[in-house]
């Protein structure tokens, strides 16, 4: 019996056994009577295991039979092979096979009883398949060699029982395909499906795979089920992906990058480059699961290498590199990074060359070399240590990867590609050049270096792009980023289109897309000079920008950016990722005359051109460690930026992630392949959230089993196409997935009860009840129905609103009861009730809203707002009115903002800001509405009184920064309006507590 | 030349009047005496020779009975050619049910949908409180079919499906009614499917990721 009849009979499903397996060798058609050659029989490329594997239906009635053919895949080491079914010959009809001894005449086995064949000396024999059928594809009877002649007379044994018992006439075609065939069962073994495209072609499209799954099913509702079949297949390959991942990941690998882009401005190296290329050190390479949890060490810069000039430093020479390349890494994993700075070094430049030559003929490389070297030079004593992986120029365009050269051996399979996008829509004026390749993590050093390159690879790109400049052209740029992202690809060569190991007996699959995007990667990095500016007035932006008072003022401009905008808007860069920015815009510097005090050309308006953005995929984590710009390099008018990332990734052997796949993929093929329904349970069809109040956080489950027979593919469906799944004071986590029969999963409900949410149910109906709908796929819809009451609030209305309310919230049982438009209150009486209460004491308590309060107590106090009930403490100097205080100030300081609208309305800050007096902001509440008016004015004389009974002189200030973000809240959505300087806006609120 | 139709079927009526059994019956001939109440609504399909040309296929939607899910029932009768509406033979309130179904069905759903009045639980006559007499002559006056059934013993079941079959205007070009869905049919096990689905089925080789 072959060694492989265990893990074969572990590969097939509960209703298949496997009768018998041998060991085989393949013969070519041409030498049938010739015995392979001994030292074939270590060639395992040759190696077949032959097995008969019966099935029986549910009641055990009717019995098939097939000969399944398996191959050794190459990818394992060699105590480990996986099988791989390589042809399946369904036992039925004329279907048979002859046996003969090598050398001798050939015996039908038909006429030759087991007893004459046991009787034979030990010796080789051929088995020829006369196929009924065979399942993969019309190769002609094949002939194996075997030499263990016990299995193999029980293998022709048991296909001649099982032939006989076949009740299929030889005459009828069989086409598995179909559910109600015979032979159905064989389906999931058949090797196209069982090898997904999804592991031959490389990572996915980042596009489609950073969507939420439930985004990517096809559009359904209540009793229109949309197209479940490719449902389920985006289901099940998002579950299998997952899966496999977790079942086959042994580690975490991290591998640290540094990123930068330089607009060069046509010139040639002529300063120290070292800031920019090295900037500050990376932190170390963590080996295991628990480093990366732990917090990042803080690394000391690395020793600063003095400056050099460019000419004094001879750049390693390419010979070096070739007999680097060929070391096997012998690194640990915690030692990739033994050489402090990053792994990869990927440099991007633009306007290399400004010289109308290049645009019409660029084959020099003396401009990319003279950076190359400018680059090495600055990397100063670590030059030694790193070496140019690929680089890609286009007219002024450079991108360049430089790695360690102890990482070389991990790293494979450069690709480069460039687009012009600039004249004519393809001249190379402006455009990109992108660089792709993978880096394989090395295994721990106890595996023996066979395997190093087994692992799961990482596949990164980067592009460097220069896109269309001025301020205007900001659609041209998003244009450009379209066309790019639609043009920049990597060609796919030969040995990547036929997929190793399985793909050589089956044919290539067809309708492949010829080339790689540049999304079909594990992460993507995007770089360069992408040219946004700012939208905001020049004199704005160099005043704003001059205001060193203005801590935050840089995260205000940037508002402003276009890029950011163009992200939010999804107009470009959609799904893309930026830190934030703390460096000065990099745009544009004059080297002597017109400049402004920072530097900056007049002529033109400052921007952060000089961007750099990246996208993860779902099987790595990208951090950034830095975002800066280097404004010591001036030989431009651009500075340069640079970025430090880890990536952190998953280190697995490629071959069992390939077979667990497949494994998983079996066990879920049954959804495609039966009648049968898949059924479920839920523990509870009705949920009762009961009271809902303001910022009511609660979670309820229910159980999804799966009590059929087999996989359940599951997600929610909206009650009309265009209506929401779920209510907006709930999230449902997860929303679609999978259950194996006999599984049970939890589906969480949340009641978010936020500021938001409350603001659009306090004046609307309290009854909160609904139904979900989770749609089994290819099956049935179940009803959740959930209810609740919402209790409203006085928090998160309009000021306009509170003033309308004849009594408490709560209480109101229409909005018709409101106070009539022309009859409102003064002020809210919320309000009123708080400051009340907290001048109530002689003495207010020290540090009023400086003490984070109780939030029990802070719940109480909103409950009696909303419902006009007394407040459970009376004010006092006791100990617990001194508690409860605390509380009632924030309480106030939060129903200010919860407010839709601020007090002083976003419109009115540019003016606030240049009242120069007490009196002239006194003057500017006339153009506030009453009740604001009396609200300022309450707030701001209670607070006065604070300060002025505080002991602490910087009391007030402290008061101004947490009470002016509140009542001059600024306007988020508006972001056309000149940003207000927070500077202005605290001092006008000062004039009226001090 | 053989021809498929295909309609789209709903099922509705108070809760615990049998409709579930009902289609139970009719698609896999089997009956539970202890059937859980619908929670939703589950879709199955059955096929019904009329003679040797011509076959309907039933998209069946069963749906649930319970008051509170009343407002998801438009959801599931929209586009459907026919509908069942049934009640409990022994509770004259499930007839008022049905009257309030059916006046909405005429109110709302496609003009021209076929309704069917069925009175279940036949096998329980002796408890009888809806007459013969009294369901007949509301079905006649509103332009119903109607017909009574036992889903327990099987009387009558196949002959409703098989009359609205044939009530249904075949003058429709075959499989390609408004409610014929996208789906993929993986019920009717026993149906006799003469256009087999091969398209279908054939999807289900190539994988879509």
């Amino acid at each position: 019996m072959s060694s492989f009849y265990n893990s074969i009979s572990s590969s097939l499903r509960s209703t298949e056994d496997v009768l018998v397996a041998v060991d085989a060798l393949v013969v070519p058609n041409s030498s049938t009577n010739t015995p392979p050659s001994p030292e074939a029989s270590e060639n395992w490329h040759d190696r077949r295991v032959l097995a008969v594997v019966s099935h029986k239906d549910e009641w055990a009635l009717a019995e098939e039979g097939a000969l399944f053919v398996y191959k050794l895949s190459a990818s394992t080491n060699s105590t480990v092979r996986e099988l791989n079914v390589q042809n399946i010959y369904p036992i039925y009809g004329n279907f048979s096979i002859v046996m003969s001894q090598m050398r001798r005449n050939t015996l039908d086995l038909s006429v030759v009883s087991s007893k004459t064949v046991l009787d034979q000396p030990r010796s080789g024999f051929s088995l020829t398949v006369n196929p009924a059928k065979a399942l993969v594809d019309g190769i002609e009877a094949p002939t194996f060699y075997a030499t263990d002649v016990q299995s193999l007379s029980s293998l022709v044994t048991e296909c001649k029982r099982l032939k006989e018992t076949s009740e299929i006439d030889s005459q009828e075609t069989i086409d598995i395909s179909q559910s109600a065939s015979h032979f159905n069962w064989l389906r999931p073994y058949i090797p196209r499906a069982a090898h997904p495209s999804i592991l031959t072609s490389g990572p996915p499209d980042l596009r489609i795979v950073n969507k939420p799954l439930l985004q990517r099913l096809s559009p359904a509702s209540a009793g229109l089920p949309g197209d479940d079949d490719a449902d389920v297949q985006i289901i099940r390959d998002a579950w299998a992906r997952d899966k496999a991942r977790s079942l086959v990941r042994r580690g975490r690998r991290r591998i640290s990058l540094r990123l930068g882009t330089f607009n060069v401005n046509g010139k040639m190296p002529s300063q120290d480059l070292s800031s920019w290329v090295q900037g500050t050190g990376t932190t170390a390479t963590l080996p295991e699961d628990e480093a990366l949890t732990a917090a990042l060490p803080p690394t000391p810069p690395p020793k600063a290498t003095p400056p050099r000039s460019p000419k004094n430093v001879t750049m390693p020479k390419n010979d070096d590199l070739g007999a680097n390349a060929s070391a096997t890494p012998s690194l640990t994993p915690g030692s990739i990074n033994e050489v402090h700075g990053p792994d990869i070094l990927v440099l991007g430049f633009q306007e290399l060359d400004l010289s109308a030559e290049a645009l019409i003929y660029s084959t020099s490389t003396v401009r990319e070399d003279a950076w190359c070297l400018a680059v090495f030079a600055a990397l100063g004593e670590k030059a030694v240590h790193y070496e140019k992986l690929a680089s890609k120029q286009l007219v002024g365009m450079l991108i360049v990867v430089l790695v360690k050269k102890t990482l070389k051996g991990c790293c494979g399979g450069v690709k480069v590609s460039s687009v012009g996008s600039g004249i004519l829509g393809v001249m190379g004026n402006k455009g990109a050049t992108a660089i792709r390749m993978t880096f394989t993590p090395p295994f721990q050093p106890d595996i023996s270096t066979e395997d190093q390159y087994a692992a799961g690879a990482l596949t990164l790109t980067f592009v460097n792009a220069h896109l269309a400049a001025f301020d205007e052209m900001v659609d041209k740029r998003n244009q450009e980023f379209h066309e790019l992202s639609k043009r920049l690809e990597f060609g796919r060569d030969s040995e990547e289109t036929e997929t190793p190991n399985y793909d050589d007996d089956f044919g290539t699959q067809p309708g492949r897309p010829a080339n790689i995007s540049i999304y079909e990667t594990d992460a993507l990095f995007w770089m360069g000079d992408l040219n946004y500016r700012v939208d905001i007035p020049d004199s704005d932006f160099r005043t704003l920008l001059a205001d060193e008072d203005w801590n935050d003022r840089l995260n205000t401009l940037v508002r402003y950016d276009q890029l950011k905008k163009s992200i939010t808007s999804k107009m470009a860069f959609d799904g893309f990722f930026e830190d934030v920015i703390t460096y000065l815009p990099t745009y544009r510097f004059s080297p002597n005359f017109g400049t402004d005090k920072l530097g900056y050309d007049r002529k033109r308006r400052p921007a952060w051109t000089d961007r750099i953005l990246y996208v993860p995929g779902p099987d790595c984590n990208i951090t950034q460690h830095s975002y800066t710009s280097y404004s010591q390099v001036t030989m431009s008018d651009h500075r340069p930026v640079a970025a430090n990332f880890s990536v952190d990734f998953d280190l697995y052997e490629k071959s069992r992630y390939e077979s667990a796949m497949q494994q998983l993929y079996r066990e879920v093929q049954a959804l495609d392949t039966t009648h049968e329904r898949s059924i479920i349970k839920l523990d509870q069809s009705f949920l009762d959230f009961g009271e809902i109040r303001y910022c009511t956080h609660l979670t309820k489950k229910v159980v999804i089993e799966n009590i059929g027979r087999i996989p359940c593919a599951w997600r929610f469906v909206p009650v009309q196409l265009d209506s929401p799944i779920y209510p907006e004071w709930l999230s449902i986590q997860p929303v679609t997935g999978m259950i194996l029969s006999g599984e049970k999963i939890e589906i969480a409900l949340t009641i978010q009860m936020d500021n938001r949410v409350a603001a659009s149910l306090n004046l609307g109906p309290r009854d909160l009840s609904g139904t979900l709908i989770l749609h089994t796929v290819l099956g049935k819809d179940h009803f959740i129905a959930i209810s609740g009451e919402y209790l409203p609030s006085c928090f998160g209305n309009k000021l306009s609103t509170l003033i309308r309310l004849p009594g408490p919230i709560r209480s109101l049982a229409s909005s018709k009861d409101l106070r009539p438009e022309n009859h409102p209150l003064n002020a809210p009486r919320e309000v009123m009730r708080l400051v009340n209460w907290l001048m109530g004491s002689d003495k207010p308590p020290k540090n009023l809203f400086l003490v984070s309060p109780d939030e029990t107590t802070l719940d109480t106090i909103r409950e009696c707002l909303d419902t006009g009930e007394e407040f459970p403490w009376s004010p006092g100097e006791n100990a617990p009115a001194a508690e409860a205080s605390h509380a009632f100030a924030y309480t106030l300081l939060r129903l200010l903002d919860s407010l839709i609208e601020p007090i002083i309305p976003a419109l009115l800050h540019p003016r606030c800001v240049q009242m120069t007096s007490r009196d002239e902001a006194f003057e500017l509440l006339d153009a506030l509405q009453s009740a604001a008016v009396n609200v300022w004015v309450t707030v701001t004389a209670f607070l006065h009184f604070i300060c002025q009974s505080s002991e602490d002189p910087q009391y007030a200030s402290k008061i101004a920064d947490i009470f002016t973000p509140v009542l001059m809240r600024d306007d988020l959505k508006e972001s056309t309006a000149i940003p207000v300087s927070p500077v202005g806006k605290r001092r006008f609120f000062l004039y009226f507590i001090t | 030349m053989s021809k498929q139709y295909q309609f789209k079927l709903v099922l509705l009526g108070e809760s615990a009047v049998g409709k579930s059994s009902l289609v139970l019956r009719f698609v896999k001939d089997q009956f539970d005496d202890y059937r859980e109440s619908t929670i939703g609504a589950a879709f199955l399909t059955q096929t019904v020779t009329l003679d040797d040309q011509t076959t309907v296929k039933f998209e069946i939607w069963d749906t649930a009975g319970q008051e509170r899910y009343k407002s998801l029932a438009p959801m599931y009768y929209r586009n459907a050619n026919c509908a069942v509406v049934v009640y409990d033979i022994t509770q004259s309130s499930s007839l008022e049910k049905a009257r309030t179904w059916i006046r909405e069905l005429q109110r709302q759903a496609d003009p021209n949908i076929v309704i069917a009045l069925c009175g279940n639980k036949t096998d329980l006559a002796a408890r009888r409180q809806v007459s013969q007499e009294e369901a007949k002559k509301y079905a006649e006056e509103e332009g119903l079919m109607w017909a009574e059934t036992s889903a327990k013993t099987g009387e009558g079941v196949t002959e409703v499906f098989t009359a609205i079959a044939k009530k249904l205007p075949l003058t429709a070009s075959p499989a390609a009614r408004p409610g014929a869905g996208a789906r993929a049919s993986p019920g009717a096990r026993q149906g006799v499917d003469l256009n087999k689905q091969t398209t279908a089925q054939g999807q289900n080789e190539a994988c879509n990721c």
